[in-house]
C-alpha cells in the first residue's frame, strides 16, 4: 500500500497547483515566473536521469534544450504546426539527437563522459551560431503572435510538463529499469555480467531525457516569444540544470523540484541586484554542498528530519519481507 | 614552400604548447585519479596574471613564467588541502570531486571578471608581430618562443618523473597507491605535490595561451577539451605519449582548414575525442587510462 | 550427444603475453569441470572469454553449437552463460534480495514468466542459504555470505552454464563444506559447471573431468584422480616457475 502514497501526494500537490491560479490571489509576475519555474524543475529532473540514476554527469544539456526549442520555433513559424505538437516536434528530435552523440559517447563512464558533453554542447552550440538559416544566427527567431499561448496560459501548461516529469523520475526509480539502472550505476561490468545491457537502458534514458528537455525548449521559446542560439545553447544553461539537480539533490526521485526552486529564488531576487556575482555564486554554492551534503537538500531534509536515507529502499524491503 | 609544409610546421608548433598545456591535466589525473575541471580556469587565470605583469611591471610574459609556476603551485597546493583532499576517493568520489572542482571553475570565472571585466584582452609585446625563416617558411617569433618553452618543460618533466626520488614516487602512487604507501611513500604529500605541479603545469600553460591568443575571463573551456582530448590520445604513460597525442590533434585542427569551415575547427577536437573514444578506448598510444 | 560448451583453439593475447593460448575444452550437460593450474595460468582469462567480458584473439567459444564469444558480456548471459568473479563485487547500496533481482530481471532475453519477481529471488536466496539476509546490504555479510550472494545472483540469471571462479578459496573448512554442497545441489538443478578453485579437494571431489592450464596452454585433461598422478601436472605445480616452458 506504501506505493499509493506518493501517488495521492502528487495527485493532491497537482490539483493545488491546478487551482491556485484561480482561487489565490497571485500577482502576474509570480504567476508567469512559477509558470517557468515547473519547466525548470522538469528539466532538472530530467537533467537527473542521466546524471543522478546513471551517474553519467552531463554538462551539454543545453543542446537538447536549444534544439528542441528551434526546432519548435521553426515548427510553428514554417510549418504552422500547433505550439503542443511543436513542442513534441521539438522534444522528439531533441532526443533523436541526444542519441545521436549518445550512444557512441554513453560507454564512457565518469569523467570521460562528461568531458564529452562538454565538447557536445560547444560543438552544438557552434553549429547552431553560425547555421543562421534555421537558427536565425545572431538576430534569432521571433515566434508569430497568433496561436502561440500567453504566459498566463503557459502556466498550465508548465505543470503539465512537470506532472510528466514527476511520472517519469518515479518510474524509472521503481520499475524494472530504475533497477538496471542503479545496477549500472554501481558498477557497470558487474551490471553487464548479469545480463544488463548497459548500453540500451542508458540509451533510453538518456533518449527520454533528451525529448523531456527538447519539449521544455519549445515551452521556453512559446514563453519568450524570442530565442537565439547564444542563449538557447549556452553553457549556462547546462550549468543551470547540473545546479538545480545538485542543490536538490543528485540521483533523488524528487530532489531537483526544490533546486529549480531554490535556483529560481537565487536568480530572480539575488541576481537581479548583484548580476555580476552570477556564476562565483553558483560556484561556491557547488563547493560547498559537494563538501558538507552531497545530498543536497534532501539530504539536509532527511538528516533534519532523521530519515534514514533511501527511504524508498525500506519500503521494498518491507515489501519483499 | 608548399602549403602543406607551412601547415605541418604550424601543427609541430601548436602541439609543442599542447602538450604542455595537457600534461598539468594528465598529471593529476594519473595520480589522484581526478579530473581537474578547474584546469581550464587556470590557464586562463594564469593568462591574466602574465598580461597583469606585463601591463604594470613591464615584466615580459616568458620572463613570468617562473612566477607563474611558483604562483599556481602555491593555488593548487591550496585547492588540494582546502578542498580535494576531503572528498572520497572511488566511483562516488569521481561525480563529486568533477563537479566540486567545476564549481572551482566557476568561482575563478567569475574572480576574473569581478576585476578584470569581461573584455578582450590582449598582451602587445614588442615582438608580436615578428617572424622568423624556419625550414624555408615564415613563422611568428612568439610561436616559436612557445614551442621551445614547451619542448624544455617537458623535457624537464621527463627528468624529474625518471631521475629523482619525487619522479618516482609519483610513479609509483600513480600505479598502485596501496604499494606505494607499503614501500614507505608518503602517498599523501605525492598527492599534494601533484596536485600543486598539475596546476603549475595549468599556469605556465595560461602564461604561454596569453602570448598566442586573446583571452576572456571565459576563456579555457575548449583548453580543457583539448588537454583532455590529447591525454585520452596519448594515454597517461609517458611525456612521449603526451607530445604525439598533442601532435595528432594539433595536426587534425590544422589540416582540418582543407575540410571544413573555419569556424568548426574548434568542434575537431570533440570529434577526434568520440572517434578515438569508440574506437581506442585505450588510447592511441599509450596504456590503458579507462577505469 | 554434442557438448553443451564448446571452445575451439581458444586464444586471448594481451600485447606479447599469451594468457590464453589455443586452448580446446568441452563441457557436457550436467557435468562440473574442474579448471586448475598455476597462477597466471590464464584460467580466468578463459573465463572472461567464455562470459563475454573480452573478446578472443582468435578460436571461439559455442554454446549448443552456436557462437558466444566476441558478444557483449550481456548477450552471453542471455544465451545461459554466467560467470562469478573472484573478487565478489555486489552493488554495495542494494539490498541483498535486490542484487538477485537484479539477474533475475535481466538475465533472460525475455522476462521469465510466472511468478512475479521476489519470490523467485527469494526461492533462489533459499537454496543458497541467504534467505534471512535478504534486507541487508551486502556490506553487512560475511565474506562467505558475499560470496553466496555472487553465486545467488548469477543463478537468478537461469544459466545453463556457470563459471565459478575460486567461490570456496579464502573460505573456513566449514564454510567450504558447506559450498561444495550447494554447489553439487546447483548442478542437480541442471546447471553445467566450470570452476576454477585452488582448494584441491574441493575441485577434485566437486569435478568429473578436470582441465589443467599452464602458461596458457592445456596441458592435462582427464578424471580427477588420472590429473592429480600425471608427472606433467605434477611438474607445472612444483617444478619451480618455468618447468612449464622447457
Amino acid at each position: 500500500m506504501t506505493r499509493w502514497r506518493p501517488v495521492a501526494g502528487a495527485a493532491a500537490a497537482f490539483l493545488a497547483l491546478y487551482l491556485a491560479p484561480v482561487l489565490l490571489p497571485i500577482d502576474e509576475y509570480t504567476h508567469d515566473i512559477v509558470g517557468l519555474t515547473f519547466v525548470f524543475m522538469a528539466a532538472a529532473l530530467a537533467w537527473n536521469w542521466v546524471g543522478g540514476y546513471v551517474g553519467q554527469i552531463s554538462f551539454g544539456h543545453s543542446a537538447m534544450f536549444g534544439v528542441g526549442g528551434f526546432v519548435a520555433a521553426r515548427a510553428m513559424t514554417a510549418l504552422d504546426l500547433p505550439f503542443v505538437l511543436a513542442w513534441l516536434a521539438g522534444g522528439l528530435i531533441a532526443g533523436g539527437y541526444a542519441l545521436l552523440w549518445g550512444h557512441p559517447t554513453l560507454r564512457l563512464r565518469g569523467p570521460y563522459f562528461s568531458i564529452a558533453t562538454i565538447g557536445v554542447g560547444e560543438a552544438t552550440r557552434l553549429i547552431a551560431t553560425y547555421w543562421s538559416d534555421f537558427t536565425g544566427g545572431s538576430s534569432g527567431v521571433s515566434l508569430p503572435l497568433a496561436g502561440n499561448p500567453s504566459k498566463f496560459e503557459l502556466y498550465w501548461y508548465g505543470l503539465y510538463l512537470l506532472a510528466a516529469a514527476v511520472a517519469v523520475s518515479y518510474w524509472l526509480r521503481v520499475s524494472r529499469i530504475g533497477l538496471g539502472l542503479l545496477a549500472i550505476k554501481e558498477d557497470v561490468e558487474a551490471a553487464g555480467d548479469l545480463g544488463v545491457n548497459p548500453t540500451l537502458y542508458q540509451d533510453v534514458v538518456l533518449f527520454l531525457s533528451g525529448v523531456m528537455v527538447g519539449v521544455c525548449g519549445g515551452f521556453y521559446a512559446s514563453y519568450q516569444a524570442f530565442i537565439d542560439p547564444q542563449d538557447m545553447f549556452s553553457f549556462d544553461r547546462s550549468i543551470g540544470l547540473i545546479l538545480m539537480a545538485v542543490i536538490g539533490g543528485i540521483g533523488t526521485v524528487l530532489g531537483p523540484i526544490g533546486g529549480a526552486v531554490v535556483f529560481v529564488i537565487i536568480q530572480e531576487y539575488l541576481l537581479a541586484n548583484y548580476s555580476d556575482l552570477y556564476l562565483g555564486l553558483y560556484g561556491l554554492l557547488l563547493i560547498l554542498i559537494i563538501l558538507f551534503e552531497p545530498q543536497g537538500l534532501t539530504g539536509l531534509l532527511r538528516r533534519l528530519l532523521r530519515l534514514r536515507p533511501h527511504r524508498f529502499r525500506r519500503e521494498r524491503r518491507e515489501a519483499a519481507t | 614552400m608548399g602549403e602543406a609544409f607551412t601547415l605541418a610546421v604550424s601543427a609541430v608548433l601548436l602541439a609543442g604548447f599542447y602538450s604542455a598545456m595537457a600534461y598539468g591535466l594528465g598529471l593529476i589525473y594519473g595520480v589522484l585519479r581526478i579530473v581537474n575541471l578547474a584546469h581550464g580556469g587556470i590557464i586562463m587565470a594564469a593568462a591574466y596574471l602574465a598580461w597583469q605583469l606585463f601591463d604594470r611591471f613591464a615584466i615580459d610574459p616568458f620572463l613570468a613564467i617562473p612566477i607563474a609556476l611558483v604562483v599556481f603551485f602555491a593555488v593548487g597546493v591550496a585547492i588540494y588541502l582546502g578542498l580535494v583532499r576531503f572528498i572520497p576517493r572511488g566511483p562516488a568520489g569521481g561525480v563529486q570531486s568533477l563537479l566540486l572542482l567545476f564549481g572551482v571553475w566557476l568561482v575563478i570565472r567569475n574572480a576574473a571578471y569581478l576585476l578584470f571585466s569581461g573584455n578582450e584582452q590582449v598582451i602587445h609585446t614588442t615582438y608580436a608581430t615578428s617572424s622568423v625563416s624556419l625550414l624555408g617558411g615564415s613563422f611568428s617569433v612568439t610561436r616559436v618562443a612557445v614551442f621551445v618553452v614547451a619542448l624544455v618543460t617537458l623535457l624537464a618533466l621527463h627528468l624529474l618523473l625518471s631521475r629523482t626520488f619525487l619522479g618516482r614516487s609519483i610513479r609509483a602512487v600513480a600505479q598502485n597507491p596501496e604499494s606505494a604507501t607499503l614501500v614507505g611513500i608518503d602517498v599523501h604529500r605525492v598527492y599534494v605535490i601533484s596536485f600543486g605541479l598539475g596546476t603549475a603545469l595549468a599556469g605556465l600553460a595560461g602564461v604561454l595561451a596569453s602570448t598566442l591568443f586573446a583571452f576572456t575571463p571565459s576563456f579555457g573551456a575548449s583548453e580543457l577539451l583539448k588537454s583532455f582530448v590529447i591525454i585520452v590520445l596519448g594515454g597517461l604513460g609517458s611525456v612521449v605519449g603526451i607530445a604525439l597525442g598533442a601532435l595528432v590533434l594539433a595536426a587534425a585542427e590544422v589540416f582540418a582548414v582543407y575540410v571544413v569551415p573555419p569556424y568548426l575547427t574548434a568542434a575537431v577536437g570533440f570529434v577526434l575525442l568520440v572517434v578515438v573514444l569508440v574506437l581506442r578506448p585505450g588510447g592511441l598510444f599509450g596504456q590503458r587510462v579507462l577505469r | 550427444m554434442s557438448p553443451l560448451l564448446v571452445g575451439e583453439a581458444v586464444s586471448r593475447h594481451f600485447g606479447g603475453l599469451r594468457a590464453v593460448d589455443g586452448v580446446d575444452f568441452h563441457l557436457d550437460e550436467g557435468e562440473i569441470l574442474g579448471l586448475i593450474g598455476p597462477n597466471g595460468a590464464g584460467k580466468t582469462t578463459l573465463f572472461a572469454v567464455a562470459a563475454g567480458s573480452i573478446r578472443p584473439t582468435a578460436g571461439r567459444v559455442l554454446l549448443d553449437g552456436k557462437p558466444v564469444s566476441g558478444r557483449a558480456a550481456h548477450r552471453c548471459v542471455h544465451a545461459g552463460i554466467c560467470r562469478t568473479h573472484q573478487i565478489v563485487r555486489p552493488f554495495a547500496h542494494l539490498t541483498v534480495l535486490e542484487n538477485v533481482l537484479v539477474g533475475h530481471h535481466f538475465g533472460r532475453p525475455v522476462p521469465a514468466a510466472g511468478r512475479p519477481a521476489p519470490s523467485a529471488a527469494m526461492e533462489i536466496l533459499d537454496v543458497i542459504g541467504l534467505a534471512d539476509r535478504a534486507a541487508d546490504l551486502p556490506g553487512e555479510l560475511t565474506l562467505a555470505g558475499r560470496k553466496r550472494l555472487e553465486v545467488a545472483r548469477a543463478l537468478a540469471t537461469g544459466p545453463r552454464v556457470l563459471l565459478l571462479d575460486e567461490v570456496i578459496a579464502g573460505l573456513n573448512p566449514v564454510e567450504a563444506a558447506r559450498f561444495v554442497d550447494l554447489i553439487r545441489e546447483i548442478r542437480s538443478r541442471g546447471v553445467a559447471i566450470i570452476m576454477i578453485e585452488h582448494v584441491m579437494h574441493a575441485l577434485m571431489s566437486l569435478s568429473d573431468r578436470v582441465v589443467v592450464l599452464d602458461h596458457g596452454r592445456k596441458i592435462a585433461e582427464g578424471l580427477p584422480d588420472e590429473v592429480a598422478n600425471d608427472p606433467v601436472v605434477v611438474e607445472a605445480y612444483l617444478g619451480g616457475p618455468d618447468a612449464g616452458t622447457a
